[in-house]
This record gives C-alpha cells, sequence and structure tokens, in this order.
C-alpha cells in the first residue's frame, strides 16, 4: 500500500483489488422460462437441451385456470407443463421463482402474458418478456405482440436471435 | 456475470485482442482538433488501444498519428521539432513525414536511400467537427469517414470534451446504457445543473424510480427504452441508442442541447471519455456553451493543463458528506460525469464481472454484451465486419417523449430515432 495517496486512489489499483473478499455473494436463483407460443416453445426445447441448471424450469403455458367468481378476481393461475409433459400450477411455480422469463415470437397474440403478469404481481415478482424473430415479423406483427406483453413485463426485450436466452439466464445466475 | 474468459474477451483491447481488433475496424476519436491548433505546432502524445503514439500537424497542414519512437534508438519523438514538412528527432536528426515514412537520415548519403528503407508505424487521422478521428486497422478494410450528427453540424451547433477515466472502458460504457441509475445517482442534478434544469420530463424521471424497460436490436446496436408512468393514459418514454463499440446518446431533457459519449480504450486500465453536446436546428447559446467549459452537464472541470477531472481518485472526488445528507447530490460528488466516474473507477482497473449479480432491469447491459462478443467472434472467426462500421448506422438520435399507453417508442423510430437533417430533436 502506498502511503501520501488518496484513499480512492489507494484502493482502486489493481493491487488492492486482489484482497477483496472472494466468496460466494449470492444464493443460486430458480428461473421460470414460460413458452407463450409454439415456436417460443421450440426455442426453449433447444435452449433446455443445453441448460444445466437444476433451478430453471423451462415451462409452456398450457391454458388460464377461470378467476374465482365469487370475488370477481382477475386470473392469477394457469396449468402450466413442463419438458417431460408434467402438468403444474403457474402460481406454485411463481411462488418459487426468482426469476419469471415469458418467451414469445414476434406476431404471437402473447395473451397468456396478462395471467403470468398478474400471477407475478400478486406475489410481487419482476417478469421478463422476451420476443424473439423480430426480424422475421412485420411491424404491426411485432406491435400487436409488444402491445399484448406490455403491461405484464417490467423488461421487455425484442431479439433477433434465440441464443440471447441463454446469454440472458447466465448472466441472471437463473 | 460474466465468466472470466467473457470478460477478458471484452475489456482486453491491445493489439492481436479479439476486442482490439474490433476496435480497430471504427474510426475512432483521437484527439480534440484544438489540441493541434495551426501547422508545425507542438506534437501531442496520444495512447489508444495500448499504442503509443504522437499526433503531429505538419508545414502543410496534414495531420499525422505516428509511432511515438524513433526507429534509431528508441527516443520519442515528442521532443521533435515540428518543421518544414516533417518531425525531426532532436537525436541525430532523422526526420518523417505525416505518414511516418524517414525522409533524411542525415549521416547517411542522400543518395543512398537510406531513409526510404526506415517506416514508422502509422494510422490516418482526419478532422470531422472538432474532432481528429483515426483507424488503426487494416488499409485493406479502410471505412468510409464517420458521419455522427453531432460532427457535422455548423461549428456553432455542437461542443466536444474528453477526459481521462482510470478504469477499463467496458464499466465506463455500461454506465451510458444503465438508464435505471439515474433517478438515484443524478437525482440532485436534474434540477440543479443548468443544462438538465426545467424540463418537464425531469418531472416524470422524479416522480416515477422504478421505470419498465424496453430493449431492441438495431443494426448498429441496440435501442434501449425506459418507459415511466405520465399523464393519465400516457406514459414518459427516454430511449438510447447505443452505437457498437461505444457511441451512446443521452435522452434530451426539454429545450435543452442533446448529449452523448465514446468510451475510448486508452489501455486495459483507461480510457477517453468523450462527451458531446449539440443541436440539430440552432446554434448553441453563449450561456449554454459557457456552462459546457465550466463543467457542467456532462462535462468537467480540469486539472489546469490537463484532460484530467479537477475532482478525482487523488482528491477523493472532492466528496462533500453534507451535500450527500442534504441531498443535494446523491452521492456527495458533484457534477454528472464525475458522479458516474467517481463510481466506476471505484470498481478497480477492470471489474470482476463474476462476482456481480444482475437483475433483470439489466438486460440492456447484458444484451450489449452479447452484441459485442458475438461481433468480437463473427470477425476474428470469419471476418465478419461488425455493426457500427457502416455510417448508415451513425445516423441516430436519441429521444424523450410522451406517447399514449398503446404505443411504444418503436411506432415513432422513423421520425424520432433517426437523423432528418435541420430537425429539432424529439424531446419533452
Amino acid at each position: 500500500m502506498q502511503l501520501g495517496m488518496s484513499e480512492s486512489a489507494r484502493f482502486s489499483t489493481a493491487e488492492e483489488a486482489r484482497f477483496r473478499i472472494n466468496y460466494p455473494n449470492s444464493r443460486p436463483r430458480k428461473s421460470r422460462i414460460i413458452a407463450l407460443d409454439a415456436a417460443g416453445l421450440e426455442a426453449l426445447r433447444r435452449i433446455s437441451a443445453q441448460w444445466s441448471s437444476d433451478g430453471a424450469h423451462f415451462l409452456r403455458y398450457v391454458e388460464p385456470k377461470s378467476p374465482t367468481e365469487s370475488l370477481k378476481m382477475i386470473a392469477v393461475d394457469a396449468v402450466l407443463e413442463d419438458t417431460n409433459g408434467n402438468r403444474v400450477s403457474l402460481i406454485d411455480e411463481v411462488a418459487d421463482a426468482d426469476v419469471i422469463v415469458m418467451v414469445t415470437t414476434a406476431g404471437s397474440s402473447a395473451e397468456a402474458a396478462e395471467v403470468i403478469g398478474n400471477a407475478c404481481f400478486v406475489r410481487s415478482k419482476m417478469t421478463t418478456g422476451l420476443v424473439l424473430g423480430s426480424k422475421e415479423a412485420s411491424p404491426l406483427e411485432l406491435a400487436v405482440t409488444l402491445t399484448a406483453m406490455r403491461p405484464f413485463a417490467a423488461m421487455l426485450v425484442i431479439s433477433n436471435g434465440d441464443e440471447y436466452v441463454v446469454e440472458m439466464l447466465s448472466a441472471l445466475r437463473a | 456475470m460474466l465468466r472470466k474468459e467473457q470478460n477478458d474477451l471484452l475489456t482486453q483491447t491491445g493489439p492481436g485482442t479479439a476486442m482490439g481488433e474490433m476496435f480497430r475496424c471504427y474510426w475512432i476519436p483521437a484527439l480534440l482538433a484544438e489540441e493541434l491548433p495551426s501547422d508545425d505546432c507542438a506534437p501531442v502524445r496520444v495512447k489508444l488501444l495500448g499504442e503509443r503514439l504522437l499526433a503531429f500537424r505538419d508545414s502543410k497542414g496534414r495531420y499525422g498519428l505516428i509511432d511515438e519512437f524513433c526507429a534509431h534508438r528508441g527516443v520519442s519523438l515528442w521532443f521533435g521539432r515540428n518543421e518544414e514538412g516533417g518531425l525531426r528527432c532532436p537525436y541525430h536528426g532523422w526526420k518523417y513525414d505525416h505518414t511516418g515514412q524517414c525522409i533524411e537520415v542525415p549521416s547517411e548519403p542522400a543518395e543512398s536511400g537510406y531513409c526510404q528503407k526506415i517506416k514508422l508505424k502509422s494510422y490516418p487521422l482526419i478532422k470531422v467537427g472538432d474532432i481528429l478521428w483515426t483507424y488503426m486497422g487494416s488499409s485493406e478494410t479502410l471505412p468510409p469517414h464517420p458521419e455522427w450528427e453531432f460532427a457535422l453540424v455548423p461549428a456553432e451547433q455542437t461542443f466536444t470534451s474528453k477526459r481521462w477515466q482510470e478504469c477499463n472502458w467496458l464499466q465506463a460504457m455500461e454506465g451510458g446504457i444503465d438508464s435505471s441509475h439515474v433517478s438515484w445517482l443524478h437525482s440532485g442534478s436534474l434540477n440543479s445543473d443548468p443544462l438538465f434544469k426545467g424540463a418537464r420530463g425531469n418531472q416524470y424521471n422524479m416522480s416515477d424510480a422504478r421505470p419498465f424497460f424496453e430493449v431492441t436490436d438495431s443494426e448498429g446496436g441496440l435501442f434501449i427504452g425506459a418507459r415511466r408512468n405520465a399523464e393519465e393514459g400516457h406514459y414518459y418514454w427516454r430511449v438510447t441508442p447505443w452505437i457498437m463499440p461505444s457511441f451512446t446518446m443521452v435522452p434530451p431533457r426539454g429545450d435543452h442541447p442533446v448529449h452523448g459519449h465514446f468510451w475510448i480504450p486508452i489501455d486495459d486500465e483507461n480510457c477517453w471519455a468523450w462527451s458531446f453536446d449539440y443541436r440539430s436546428d440552432r446554434a448553441l447559446t453563449t450561456e449554454e456553451r459557457q456552462a459546457m467549459i465550466d463543467g457542467k452537464g456532462i462535462h468537467v472541470a480540469y486539472v489546469p493543463g490537463t484532460f484530467r477531472p479537477a475532482a478525482n481518485k487523488d482528491n477523493d472526488y472532492l466528496m462533500d458528506r453534507e451535500a450527500q445528507r442534504k441531498g443535494t447530490t446523491y452521492s456527495g460528488v458533484e457534477g454528472i460525469a464525475m458522479q458516474d466516474a467517481s463510481l466506476q473507477e471505484s470498481m478497480g482497473p477492470i471489474v470482476d464481472r463474476e462476482k456481480e449479480n444482475l437483475v433483470s432491469t439489466d438486460n440492456g447491459i447484458i444484451m450489449a454484451r452479447h452484441r459485442l462478443i458475438k461481433a468480437c467472434r463473427a470477425l476474428r472467426d470469419k471476418g465478419v465486419t461488425p455493426p457500427g462500421v457502416d455510417p448508415v448506422h451513425h445516423r441516430v438520435r436519441s429521444a424523450a417523449m410522451v406517447l399514449p399507453v398503446d404505443k411504444s417508442y418503436l411506432d415513432v423510430a422513423d421520425e424520432a430515432l433517426v437523423v432528418i437533417e435541420g430537425k429539432a430533436p424529439t424531446s419533452v
């Protein structure tokens, strides 16, 4: 350590960086990646084949569960299906997750985003929407998908390639 | 989180590195034109992408950017005499022209042609706007000249500065595409800085600290849209274009000039933060230009005679805990540029991204890294020219706007996010 320097100068050197405490500063994330349409599901199948983390569940949206009529509630639950064909409940999956990603393709109606978004909202979970294939779709088709997803995704990503899903999950430690 | 090999790929820019080769595909800012103000003026040391160079302007006004050291005994040519069409080494009189070609070796007979066998490495240096730009790649793939709007408008409409930032280029650049920090780190400046205050959009910024984001691929890089609540049935959008490898524009505020940055590696532990302000539709006012010279907005005041910020790591960035407590400045550091730089330099020369914990609102950063890595590998493995080289990609603008909730910034991209000569920026 060089004396006579300011604290900021002393502690921002490469030499001092060696003394940063080396420990895992976060626990593994649990992620739920949910395909909203057939093309999104195809992308997830490709990705799940190369993904090794136990914390990631790759799912497809099947159908909504009816809201409770007596309370006139909005739909906040749905049936999902994992890559082995097992059916699970959206609300249970969301409750257990840290990261929720909805994957769809430009041009899809993305109606399921509302149900998933609501389920995340009541559990105070952030949602990310990933729209693939924007290059192949017309601006109007893309707009339909974005309009459906926008109110329900805190982060919307419009990407030209599904390899981005892998990069994003890796970056988020999902 | 980035694995070490990914972090190394993105942060190493010296000769022969993958990212270094990618930077060498572009025209990059080398120095301010005012640093070489007249023919035969003093030469200027320039370090870029880990290479020590010397810039000079010869008797005919030609710009040269050559290896800093004399081919004879390795003396720095910064001590050279810039005279009569070349730069002469004061040690033994060897003389070089603006292309680095040796044109005189006094100890050898002129007829011997010895000097013709000596040539220093050199790069082209051209003036566009207030900046001298260089291209450090192969002469076989020399790209067309840069066409950034801020550099093409008349001189009275634009202002450019640069400052030395003491960290790797990537952690500096990532601050430029991280829209969510503005409501925190810069919150004290929005209502006080003369180049920011008074805009209607500032109210939306301050009243909604949890923006939603929309990030989309563009031909040259990305558009990063931050959406905040505005009046009933409307959203306030701020859209930042990022053009590869390191150009960003900050969304405008009211009628203020529009600003943006380049982050250019000096070496792997230092970079130049280039900052510009301009108006596409009018001259800058005297007050605006003076504020920029005084270091307001995204510019800084300097240690006299240098491009080092007056507030720097050696004086703890003039940290003011009282201002921090009062909220005059959120972090205690004065000025938008140094609020960013102080934190980015505190990460260390090259931040270890294996330790970071990104969240979904960091998708702009994640996507930019993804695009950079992808382009880097495509260039290295297949020779594919990276996005951002084509001047068509330079003709972008940032924008700030209030739109109905069923509209996105993408719906108005054709008029708001592209250069339309003479048209005012889209701003709120």
